[in-house]
């Protein structure tokens, strides 16, 4: 299981096991903001539906759709609004992840659909696990693998921090 | 400690300045010429605020396909295509209610500060 404390990596693990793993996390991060979605558009606002909750998960997604170089794309005054105000609406990371699932949908409805464009570029989770071991490049941005790596370190001693916190808890008492 | 609280108020110091001068005027950097001949340069009247720079971080396979589609599908313009872009997200995922939305003053008064932010880098 994806959350199993046992399934940790080491710290000191190479920067692919890492990266993959960060990769994997991202991926229940996904899940779970889908999770909280569907609650939301239910009306029944889910218990981990706090601000900080979404900021933690949105914050680790991001880099997932993020290249490395920032463009600038004209837009009208109206659009430029409307794409800040969907992502938050939808809980997605940020305006990158926004245009990616937009994408999609307009795939879905074109009656041309994904043909004559370049394959296989819907599969994001796919294709970054592809590119970290190796199998593809190019598709994400230079150093792609190793900012996961950098974000598997840190989740790790973040964890390691709090169960050393709950350990002091306990022998205190 | 000194130096970033001049920072602040020589940003504070700009805001006022742009106050002053229309949207466009605030978006475009500059006020309507006046040519030697002392007629307004109608050049400026190009401008209608309407259209501006988003700032995106897309990775290059998301680039690549967007350049893939507008192609495909002759798009006027990444604006057309943007707008259809959002247009079929919201008939899938649900329109958004149009009184959300920032006013036009406040949605340049974001980018300003996102590009004095990245001045300040």
């Amino acid at each position: 299981m994806a959350n199993d404390p046992t399934g940790l990596p080491k710290a000191d693990a190479g920067e692919k096991e890492l990266a993959l793993w960060m990769l994997e996390r991202i991926h229940d991060s996904e899940k779970f903001m889908g999770l909280i979605r569907d609650a939301r558009v239910a009306g029944r606002a889910d218990v981990l539906d706090t601000p900080n909750y979404v900021a933690l998960h949105t914050k680790r997604i991001a880099p997932l759709y993020q290249g490395a170089h920032e463009e600038q794309i004209e837009t009208s005054v109206e659009l430029a609004g409307l794409i800040d105000k969907l992502a938050e609406r939808d809980l997605l990371s940020g305006r990158e992840d926004l245009i990616e699932k937009a994408l999609a949908a307009y795939l879905k409805a074109h009656p041309k659909g994904d043909a004559g464009l370049p394959k296989n570029w819907q599969s994001t989770v796919d294709l970054a696990r592809a590119e970290i071991e190796g199998k593809s490049s190019g598709a994400f941005k230079p150093g792609f693998a190793t900012e996961l790596a950098t974000a598997a370190r840190s989740e790790l001693a973040r964890r390691a921090a709090k169960e050393k916190g709950r350990g002091v808890g306990r022998d205190g008492q | 400690m000194h130096g970033r609280n001049d920072e602040e108020e020589e940003r504070k110091r700009q805001e006022r300045e742009r106050n002053r001068l229309s949207p466009s005027d605030r978006l475009y950097g500059r006020g309507p010429r006046i040519t030697a001949s002392g007629f307004e340069d109608r050049r400026s009247k190009r401008r209608t605020g309407r259209v501006v720079p988003l700032p995106l971080r897309l990775q290059p396979r998301v680039r690549a396909i967007v350049d893939a589609i507008i192609d495909r599908d002759e798009h006027p313009s990444a604006v057309v295509f943007f707008e259809v872009l959002l247009d079929m997200y919201q008939q899938q995922m649900g329109a958004i209610d149009q009184s959300l939305l920032p006013s036009d003053e406040e949605l340049i008064r974001r980018y300003l500060k996102g590009q004095d932010d990245n001045d300040g880098k």
